[in-house]
């Protein structure tokens, strides 16, 4: 008669784990969508971090004749990085990084390839990137004819996401 | 005569309508457990499936808009076109010719010639179209075949719309379980030559 009653403990204890065992399954995939949903919102707060690099990048560009600077004796490179913060808190949302390649400058491109990436966190724990290249138009005579270029100042190439 | 305690149980067991009220209890509370299970699962099989449906047609979107961010020529929609369209033709920079299209600059090299951006062979010829419920991305090889990749399946409708102010509706409709869901991406292409005119 004893063990009779403790099969009844059992088979409620039983119930009790598997009820437990489904709703940590349950919070587990609620915890993936989650997870999923502020990938989505952080790879668009990349992106955005990235056209923000590109923007400044270009206000820079068309008002201080000597941007970007020349770069050193063999490199073609100029990068520089600015943070962003919050106006809430005191903690970095992200930063942009903006690398210009100089080296077809001249003629016969007149183009500068220009790559801002877009980075959600802080810099040293960073959680979300976003890459964008595109390529700035800096010839003041038409490629296709006479006259002046219709494209001058504008972005001709656009690359991103990769 | 000793006390009930805790290592020390009456000798009395449960009579014959204690046991069968116990048993039949405990068999309305195991079929009422098993059919929430089995609800639950179904519930949540379903939603799986639409899940997936959506992130795949949501993925779709995103590559169909990225690529359409990078169009330096269009084809349909044209420029000019503000009419609704089945499908996508344009020319993007073909990034794995890089090298070729734009050699880097060296001093020992000789003169290069004018480059032109749209030049024959440096672009990619790209059409979206729909078929069969399953929407295709087409590149133009050099033969001038295409070569097709499905990026999304179970699509009744493909439809790409320009809006003023270098924009792109696209809109994609998905089958799902329970019928069909609308998605939507509306693009800002950044390149003035794929919404102005030069």
């Amino acid at each position: 008669m004893r063990s009779s009653r403790g099969i009844l403990l059992m088979a409620v204890l039983c119930l009790i784990s598997i009820l437990l065992l489904l709703c940590w399954g349950e919070l587990g995939r609620q915890a993936e969508q989650y997870r999923a949903a502020r990938l989505v919102s952080q790879s668009a707060q990349a992106r955005g971090l990235a056209l923000a690099g590109l923007q400044d990048f270009l206000a820079k560009w068309n008002r201080d004749y000597d941007f970007p600077p020349r770069p050193p004796q063999g490199a073609a490179y100029f990068t520089y990085l600015e943070e962003l913060d919050d106006f809430q808190s005191p903690e970095k949302i992200g930063s942009y990084r903006v690398t210009v390649d100089e080296s077809y400058k001249l003629a016969p491109y007149k183009i500068l390839r220009v790559t801002s990436e877009g980075v959600v966190g802080p810099s040293d724990r960073p959680q979300c990137l976003w890459r964008i290249v595109a390529t700035l138009d800096v010839s003041p005579k038409s490629r296709t004819g006479i006259g002046p270029n219709p494209h001058l100042g504008n972005w001709i190439e656009w690359r991103e996401g990769f | 005569m000793i006390r009930p305690g805790l290592f020390c149980f009456p000798k009395r067991g449960t009579t014959l309508v204690e046991a069968m009220v116990t048993l039949g209890l405990t068999a309305v509370v195991l079929v009422l457990f098993g059919e929430i299970l089995q609800l639950q699962m179904r519930h949540s099989r379903r939603l799986d499936a639409r899940d997936q449906a959506v992130d795949a047609g949501l993925a779709a979107l995103d590559r169909v808009a990225r690529e359409c961010r990078m169009a330096v020529s269009w084809t349909r929609p044209a420029r000019a076109d503000h009419g609704p369209h089945s499908g996508l033709e344009m020319d993007i920079p073909d990034a794995d010719q890089d090298a070729r299209r734009l050699p880097r600059p060296m001093p020992e090299t000789p003169q290069l010639p004018l480059w032109d951006p749209l030049a024959r062979g440096s672009l990619l010829h790209l059409r979206y179209q729909l078929h069969n419920q399953t929407l295709l991305r087409q590149a133009q090889l050099e033969d001038g075949q295409y070569q097709s990749v499905p990026i999304c399946q179970q699509v009744r409708e493909f439809r790409v719309q320009r809006g003023g102010g270098g924009q792109l509706q696209l809109t994609l409709l998905v089958e799902v379980e329970e019928g069909r869901q609308h998605l939507a991406s509306l693009v800002e292409l950044p390149l003035p030559q794929a919404w102005a005119l030069p």
